[in-house]
């Protein structure tokens, strides 16, 4: 089953200006740091930054069914309950991210209606090109209990 | 300023699920196939939790810049679907100065709430109060 320390999977992609740019107008915000390098510099980014929740482009290189499979979950009763994010520091476009998700806590607790749910918490790091941790993820996903027979 | 202005997003589109599950890899098909949503058990699509906590992540970024946010933290919990409306707000919580730095760090709530009154995404945000990047946290050059 789902062992803590298990490697989830890894990945890696490049920010590039017009990920930034679709993001950005995905999550309709807009900002002129996300299409305007001297408003970017005049907000102390060394170039365009990513959104906040940009992380989550790892979803184009990362299989999020697999990754539930290998956890041992039942992927029709799997939701993320929440996502954490800890910035060390700012992601820009050009950064080369490295991401390693693994398990760091695994726990069961009674559903409100009897049955097991199971919590599983994942740890993403990504790190950039010199091996330092640019950002960490958080996220919990939650195994609802088995719907009563 | 201790609360942001609100925003007001929507009404939601398929269009907007679907640009998102572009820009953001995410193509479960939960989110854009309703024959699929149905057999699943769902009214119909939904809006990945993402997407939502996207669009919440700027009222963040409009409010404390960018650059100063140390944390952003998410809960998911009603569904948005396709004709929902949101409504962004927050408020700042307290100040309480970072140990390690010795900064003055702010901690805020955030909330998406739906024209129903559920609240759809629940957020916490912790922020340096200086705006400037952090440079004691020198990039090495490429």
């Amino acid at each position: 089953m789902t062992l803590v320390g298990t490697l989830v999977d890894e990945f890696s992609f490049v920010v590039e200006e017009g990920k930034v740019l679709e993001f950005a107008r995905a999550i309709k915000d807009p900002a002129a740091r996300y299409v305007d390098a001297a408003a970017a510099r005049a907000e102390g980014f060394d170039a365009i930054p990513a959104p906040l929740t940009f992380a989550v482009v790892a979803g184009h290189h990362r299989d999020a069914r697999g990754a539930v499979e290998k956890l041992g979950l039942d992927i029709t009763r799997v939701v993320v309950g929440e996502v954490a994010w800890e910035y060390e520091r700012p992601i820009v476009m050009g950064d080369r991210l490295h991401g390693r998700r693994v398990v760091e806590d695994v726990r069961t607790r009674e559903g409100g209606r009897g049955g097991t749910m199971t919590l599983v918490t994942l740890l993403t790091e990504l790190r950039d090109a010199d091996g330092a941790v640019a950002l960490r993820q958080r996220e919990t996903l939650i195994e609802t209990a088995r719907a009563a027979a | 300023m201790s609360e942001p202005p609100e925003l007001r997003v929507g009404p939601i589109t398929r269009t907007d699920i679907v640009r998102f599950a572009g820009a953001g890899g995410d193509f479960n098909p939960l989110h854009h196939d309703d024959e699929y949503a149905r057999a699943a058990g769902f009214d119909g699509v939904f809006a990945m939790g993402q997407m939502q906590a996207g669009m919440l992540s700027r009222l963040a970024t409009d409010w404390l810049g960018l650059a100063s946010i140390r944390a952003y933290r998410v809960r998911f919990s009603a569904m948005v679907r396709p004709g929902d409306e949101l409504t962004l707000r927050g408020a700042e919580v307290g100040r309480r100065v970072d140990e390690a730095t010795g900064r003055e760090l702010v901690d805020c709530e955030l909330e998406a709430v739906l024209q129903t009154g559920e609240v759809a995404v629940k957020a916490w945000v912790t922020a340096r109060t200086s705006r400037a990047p952090d440079r004691t946290r020198a990039r090495r050059p490429r």
